[in-house]
């Protein structure tokens, strides 16, 4: 019976697992369009390292050579581009995710970057507040906030690391 | 520590923090880069409290849901409320003829562990503050030995609101409550009651944070004093996927009531050193700590000298206890996907300027100079399927200021399951055997025990 009921937990969770995977490809990859990290147009950072991407989203404190503090931004927790956000730059996924900020407020640490809750909030958000950082897909950029290159790549070029493919 | 050793603690952190700003500035590691002449089409960002008019207030409705941080807007400072609890099921699987059941609670128990409390706030802009609480039901129940007897603590009281019925009262811990400022970077200084920046377990502090049901008794016995009251420099350097970290600590050090009062004039130092590499598969962490202070206990004795004809209050502080201890740890951490491996090797050296008479079972004894040791090893993995991770610790330790326990071997075997991300449930069974018999021939018997915990963060 307890065996059973295992094994269907284990058969759900493997189709919960298999639709949200093609939940994530279907929105975020179908289009092809790979992840761009923006700052104000004005700001003075053109590139960031991967692993410094990671220190900022990942909690650490960075400023930039001005001595300005980068303060990320997330998108909402169930939109594909922070799923898949996540899962590329800190390699973890939306459960591991949670674990990894609840773990770290118990720690004492400092919690996630805030949310910012739509696409459009997010460019006015990055364009307007000093030092903010986001990231959104290639479609979703306009004039309004500037992509930065990531370890010297463009979204644009072959071994971009925020490219889905 | 002296006024000389205050002095160099705050050349140092000024030192560090000059360092660390001369990277910043020109370091080739600086992390983020920049492009001269960039954005000269377009009007500089607005300050902070300008966002706040040029969004909507549906918008800033909507961005409320999280607290906004001082350098969104210039309001009053945004306070988070959050915490962890623990429901603990224990049992102790040995015989009523086993030793160990007449030391441990030897009835299978319910409790709720721990209720801890964070209230979190970011105060400005660098500035950021912390306290976390533990409500507790102690000490209620709590079974001291005075004498060779053991008294329980009844705190019960009539409960004024409800008739005049019995009431037990709990209390308190302040686990922790300090004040942060980042200078930049690579230095933050803290100033009050901090955890001790040593090792893995102690740093994870929380039971949903932890994978066992308790800590490994090498950690549990406190080698390091698990917090501290005084001051921190902490910081991390990065240099592409390695970051090199640091924490430089001053406080009361131990003592009896070492939270608010120190009884000598020695500042008790400490400090760790860590990397922390995704260089290569996985995340590998690396560390290694210390701590060296001096303990010291008094008596308080009053007096009132009448011999020169005028009442002359005399007071006293006789040291009553005095010792130096030193304390020196290592650990490693590996996450390589689903897979953790962790280790921690602690050991504490005290030795006696003045010796203290200490009770126990057997009668009152003079402490010896001493040292004890642990190390504990742990792997866990979690399957790829389903939110469940089947872990082993095993432990040996030494404490040789303990001669009614010898040296012991332990091993966890248990299983973390987290069906949702602030909930986890484990069970944990838990056997341990010793090397020797002890001065009280506990070590004839090996003693096993049996967890299942639920705990959860809100």
């Amino acid at each position: 019976m307890a065996t059973r009921a295992v094994g269907q937990l284990i058969q759900r969770r493997s189709l919960l697992l298999a639709g949200a995977s093609l939940f994530l490809k279907g929105n975020a990859s179908a289009a092809g369009q790979p992840i761009v990290v923006v700052v104000a147009v004005s700001s003075a950072t053109s590139d960031l390292g991967m692993s410094t991407l990671q220190r900022i989203f990942g909690g650490d404190q960075i400023s930039g050579r001005d001595g300005q503090r980068v303060i990320p931004f997330n998108q909402a927790v169930q939109t594909a581009e922070r799923s898949t956000f996540d899962r590329i730059v800190l390699g973890l996924s939306p459960d591991d995710i949670a674990r990894y900020w609840i773990n770290r407020r118990i720690r004492g640490q400092s919690g996630p970057p805030r949310t910012v809750p739509s696409v459009a909030l997010m460019r006015r958000v990055v364009a307007q507040l000093k030092g903010a950082m986001g990231y959104l897909t290639a479609d979703q950029l306009d004039g309004s906030v500037r992509a930065i290159t990531i370890d010297g790549k463009r979204h644009t070029e072959p071994g971009y690391p925020l490219n889905l493919r | 520590m002296s006024q000389r050793h205050w002095t160099a603690f705050c050349f140092l952190a000024l030192a560090i923090s000059r360092t660390a700003t001369v990277w910043a500035q020109g370091g080739d590691a600086a992390p983020v880069t920049t492009a001269p002449g960039v954005g000269t089409p377009v009007p500089p960002p607005v300050p902070p409290a300008a966002l706040s008019a040029a969004l909507s207030a549906e918008e800033l409705q909507s961005l409320a849901g999280e607290v906004l941080p001082s350098s969104l807007t210039d309001d009053a400072p945004s306070l988070q409320v959050y915490g962890y609890a623990d429901f603990t099921y224990s049992a102790l699987l040995i015989s009523q003829q086993n030793r160990w059941a007449q030391i441990y609670h030897p009835y299978p128990s319910f409790a709720v562990g721990n209720l801890n409390l964070y209230l979190s706030s970011e105060l400005g802009p660098s500035w950021r503050a912390l306290s976390e609480v533990r409500f507790t039901y102690l000490p209620h129940g709590n079974e001291p030995v005075v004498d060779g007897v053991t008294k329980k603590v009844d705190t019960r009281a009539t409960d004024y609101a409800e008739f005049e019925r019995p009431i037990p009262v709990g209390g308190v811990i302040i686990e922790r409550a300090w004040l942060e400022y980042a200078l930049n970077d690579y230095a933050t200084f803290r100033g009050g009651q901090w955890l001790t920046p040593y090792g893995i377990w102690n740093v994870d502090h929380g039971s949903p944070t932890l994978i066992g049901t308790h800590r490994p008794f090498t950690v549990g016995e406190a080698l390091f004093p698990e917090r501290q009251t005084g001051l921190e420099l902490h910081g991390a350097y990065s240099l592409k996927a390695t970051k090199l970290g640091y924490h430089l600590t001053l406080s009361n050090g131990r003592g009896p009531v070492d939270s608010y009062h120190d009884f000598d004039r020695n500042k008790a130092v400490g400090g760790r050193l860590f990397v922390e590499t995704r260089a290569i598969p996985g995340t590998l962490t690396v560390g290694t700590s210390f701590y060296k202070g001096l303990y010291t206990d008094r008596a308080e004795i009053n007096a009132v000298d009448s011999s020169s004809g005028e009442a002359v209050l005399s007071i006293t502080r006789p040291i009553t206890s005095q010792y130096h201890e030193l304390s020196l740890a290592g650990d490693a951490k590996w996450e390589w996907q689903k897979l953790q491996v962790q280790s921690e090797l602690i050991m504490n050296e005290v030795a006696y300027d003045v010796r203290e008479q200490k009770p126990s079972l057997v009668g009152p004894f003079l402490t010896a100079d001493f040292r004890r040791w642990g190390v504990y090893g742990l792997v866990a993995y979690q399957l790829p399927w389903l939110p469940v991770m089947p872990y082993v610790i095993v432990e040996y330790y030494n404490f040789s200021n303990r001669p009614e326990v010898p040296a012991a071997y332990g091993t966890y075997l248990g299983l973390n399951i987290r069906p949702i991300p602030r909930v986890t449930l484990k069970a944990q069974y838990t056997h341990g055997t010793f090397d020797g018999l002890g001065s009280l021939g506990f070590g004839r018997d090996s003693i096993s025990f049996l967890e299942l915990q639920a705990a959860w963060s809100f």
